[in-house]
C-alpha cells in the first residue's frame, strides 16, 4: 500500500505545487508573525520577571507636600527595627538632564563602593571581568555608553554639580545587556558622587528598600510603617508585578493587534483552500471516486496532503522566527514591543520555548488548516461521482 | 453479472422533475455482450452511471455480481466498483498532467497491493490495451486513439468481470474504432461482461455483440 499511496501522494502535491506552495508560504509567514509575536513576549515576561525577582518587597520614601524628597538615615535605622524587616538598604538614584543632549536624560544610581557585596553585584551587572569600582569611575549602560561615545566622550564624562561646578567621572565599563531592559539609560557612580550631582545631602537617600521574606507578613509591615510615619509612601513589587504584567501581557494592544492581522490572513488562506477544493480539485476527486476510492481513501489522501502542507510551513513559520528573534534579536519587531524610548533598548532576547504552547499553537492551526480541505472534499464525495467529474 | 431491476431516474422535483429513465429492467449474464443503443438524450449514459454507483438512483435496484450495488453503504460500494467494474468514459476522464503509468495507478491504490503486484497488474493492462510503449508520456501529449487506449488500460488494470463503455467511438476516427472493436473482441474473449452504450450504428455489425438493446425516452 504505502509505496503506491505515496508516489500518488507526491504526484498530486507535485500537481497542484503553485497552490501548495502559495498556501504553504502564506501559512509560514502568518506564523512565523505569531511565533515571533509570541517568542518576543514570553522572553521579556520572563526577563521582567527574573529582574522582579531581585527587587525588594518595599520601597519607602518619604514625602513632604506630597512629593518625594530626601529621606535621612533615623527613618532607616527605625524601619529596620519593624519585625519580620531582614534587610534595609538606602538607595540614591534620579534623573539627570544634561543640557548637551536634548531630549536625553540619564538614570543616576549610586552605589555603595565600600559595601563587601558590591564586587559581587558587579560581576553581575558587567558584562566585562570588573573588580572594583575607585571613587571616580562609572559603569554605564551599551545605549548610554554609544550616545556619550557619539559626543565624544569616549573614556570619561563631565557630570553638572548640583551646587554648581563640574565633576569628572571615568567611564569605567558596560552593564550587560539583560539589565538594560528596565535601565537602558542608567549610570552607576559611587553613592556618594551621585548625591552631588543630584543634590542629595551627605547622609540622606532617595528611598530605602526593605526585604521581607515572609510573604506572609507584607501586609501588616507595610500598614505598621503608614500608621507609624506620617508622610511616607510604600511602593509595593507586588504592584509593580501587576503593572509589569499588563505591560507584556498577551492581551495587551500590540499583541493584540499582530493576533488580529494573523487571524484575519488566517481566514483568507482557509478560504483559499476551501474554494480551491470546490473549484479544481473537484474533477479529480469525482475522477477517483469513479475508479473506487471510497470516501475514506480520499480523506485520506487530501488530508495527508495538507498535513504536509500544514506542517511544513507551521514548522518552517516557526522555526524562522525562532532564529528571528533569537539569533537577530527580533529587528523590527522587537521595538514595537520595547517601545520607542530615547534611548534604543538594545535588548538580548533569552530563548524561551514553552512545548505545550508549541503544541496547542499547532493544533489550533493545522485543525481549521486541515477542515478548509476536509470538509469540501467530504461535500464533493457526497454529491456522487458523476455531479463532481462534471 | 448486471441485473437492473425497475430502475427509475428522475432530476429536480416537483413541476420542475423530469425522468430520465422509467423503470428500467435489464438482465446482462457474465460473459455477455450487450450493446445499449440509443439516441442522444435517451438516458443512456445516466443508465450506465447508475450502474456504476457514480449517482443513486430515484428507484430500483441494481446487482453487480450479486450485490446491490445502488443500496451499498460507501466503503463496501467503492470497494465493489473498485474490484468489479472497469468505466471507458466518453470523455475518458484521465489525469491529463500525469503519465499514462501514474494514471494506472490510481485505480490500484485503495487495494493496498505490494508495490510488485502494482507493477505486474500495470504492465498486464497496459499490454492488454496496446499502450505499453507509452507508459511514462504524459497523457496530455498523447493523441486520441491513445487516450482512449489509455482509459481502457485504466478499466482492466483492476481486472473487473465488468467493463462499461459510454459512446467509446465518439471522439474516433474510422481507423481507431476499427481498433477498438477489435480490442473489445479480445476483452470478451478474455470472459468480461460487456455494456457498449452508444448510437454508432458501427457495433450492429459486429459478430461478437450478443444482443443489441434500444433505449428510448427512458425506457426500453
Ligand atoms: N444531472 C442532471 N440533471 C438534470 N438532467 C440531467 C442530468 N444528467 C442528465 N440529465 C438529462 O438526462 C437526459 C439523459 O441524459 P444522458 O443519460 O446523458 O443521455 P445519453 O447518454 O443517452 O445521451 C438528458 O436529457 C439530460 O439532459
Ligand atoms: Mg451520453
Amino acid at each position: 500500500m504505502a509505496g503506491s499511496f505515496f508516489h500518488f501522494l507526491l504526484l498530486t502535491l507535485y500537481k497542484n505545487r503553485f497552490f501548495h506552495a502559495t498556501t504553504l508560504l502564506m501559512a509560514a509567514v502568518l506564523i512565523f508573525l505569531l511565533a515571533s509575536g509570541l517568542f518576543v513576549v514570553g522572553s521579556l515576561q520572563k526577563q521582567t520577571f527574573l529582574n522582579l525577582a531581585q527587587q525588594p518587597e518595599f520601597v519607602v520614601r518619604k514625602l513632604r507636600g506630597g512629593r518625594p524628597v530626601a529621606t535621612d538615615e533615623q527613618l532607616l535605622y527605625a524601619l529596620q527595627e519593624i519585625r519580620g524587616v531582614t534587610a534595609v538598604r538606602g538607595r540614591v538614584h534620579g534623573r539627570y538632564d544634561d543640557p548637551v543632549f536634548e531630549d536625553t536624560g540619564f538614570e543616576l544610581v549610586g552605589i555603595d563602593i565600600f559595601e563587601p557585596s558590591l564586587t559581587r553585584t558587579l560581576r553581575k551587572l558587567t558584562a566585562r571581568e570588573f573588580e572594583k569600582l575607585s571613587p571616580d569611575q562609572m559603569l554605564v549602560s551599551p545605549a548610554v555608553k554609544e550616545l556619550l561615545r557619539q559626543n565624544y566622550y569616549e573614556s570619561e564624562y563631565l557630570f553638572h554639580r548640583y551646587e554648581g561646578g563640574t565633576m569628572r567621572m571615568e567611564i569605567a565599563g558596560v552593564i550587560d545587556r539583560d539589565y538594560a531592559l528596565q535601565a537602558n539609560d542608567v549610570m552607576l557612580l559611587p553613592m556618594e558622587k551621585a548625591r552631588e550631582v543630584l543634590g542629595l545631602p551627605y547622609g540622606t537617600f532617595t528611598d530605602i528598600a526593605l526585604e521581607v521574606p515572609n510573604e506572609l507578613e507584607l501586609d501588616t509591615i507595610k500598614q505598621t510603617i503608614l500608621s507609624r510615619y506620617a508622610n511616607v509612601e510604600v511602593i509595593d513589587k507586588r504592584k509593580m508585578a501587576a503593572r509589569y504584567q499588563t505591560m507584556y501581557d498577551m492581551k495587551s494592544g500590540v499583541f493584540l493587534s499582530l493576533f488580529t492581522v494573523v487571524l484575519l490572513g488566517f481566514v483568507l488562506i482557509l478560504y483559499f483552500k476551501y474554494s480551491h477544493v470546490l473549484s479544481s480539485a473537484k474533477r479529480e476527486i469525482g475522477i477517483l471516486r469513479s475508479l473506487g476510492w471510497s470516501i475514506n481513501d480520499l480523506l485520506r489522501l487530501k488530508g495527508f496532503e495538507t498535513l504536509c502542507v500544514g506542517s511544513v510551513a507551521f514548522m518552517g513559520g516557526f522555526i524562522a522566527a525562532f532564529i528571528y528573534v533569537y539569533g537577530a534579536d527580533a529587528p523590527l519587531l522587537g521595538r514595537i514591543f520595547l517601545g520607542y524610548g530615547e534611548l534604543p533598548v538594545d535588548y538580548d532576547f533569552k530563548p524561551f520555548f514553552d512545548p505545550g504552547l508549541f503544541a496547542q499553537l499547532y493544533l489550533l492551526f493545522i485543525i481549521p488548516f486541515s477542515a478548509a480541505v476536509i470538509v469540501p472534499v467530504w461535500r464533493l464525495c457526497i454529491i456522487g461521482a458523476k455531479e463532481a467529474m462534471k | 453479472m448486471i441485473r437492473v431491476e425497475n430502475l427509475s431516474k428522475y432530476y429536480g422535483q416537483g413541476r420542475e422533475r423530469k425522468t430520465v429513465l422509467q423503470a428500467i429492467g435489464l438482465h446482462i449474464a457474465q460473459g455477455e455482450c450487450v450493446v445499449l443503443k440509443g439516441v442522444s438524450g435517451s438516458g443512456k449514459s445516466t443508465l450506465l452511471s447508475l450502474m456504476a454507483g457514480l449517482e443513486k438512483p430515484s428507484e430500483g435496484a441494481v446487482y453487480i455480481a450479486g450485490e446491490p450495488i445502488s443500496k451499498l453503504p460507501d466503503l463496501h460500494q467503492s470497494k465493489q466498483r473498485n474490484r468489479h467494474i472497469g468505466f471507458i468514459f466518453q470523455a475518458y476522464n484521465l489525469f491529463e498532467d500525469m503519465s499514462v503509468y501514474e494514471n494506472l495507478l490510481a485505480p490500484l491504490i485503495p487495494r493496498k497491493l505490494p508495490v510488485k503486484e502494482v507493477d505486474r497488474a500495470v504492465s498486464k493492462a497496459l499490454e492488454a490495451a496496446n499502450i505499453a510503449h507509452k507508459k511514462h508520456t504524459v497523457v496530455r501529449n498523447l493523441s486520441g486513439g491513445e487516450k482512449q487506449r489509455c482509459a481502457i488500460a485504466r478499466a482492466l488494470v483492476n481486472d473487473p468481470e465488468v467493463i462499461l463503455c459510454d459512446e467509446p467511438t465518439a471522439n474516433l476516427d474510422k481507423d481507431n474504432a476499427a481498433l477498438f472493436t477489435r480490442q473489445l473482441q479480445q476483452l470478451k474473449g478474455a470472459g468480461k461482461t460487456l455494456l457498449i452504450a452508444t448510437h454508432d450504428p458501427l457495433f450492429e455489425t459486429l459478430s461478437f455483440v450478443d444482443r443489441v438493446v434500444t433505449i428510448e425516452q427512458g425506457r426500453i
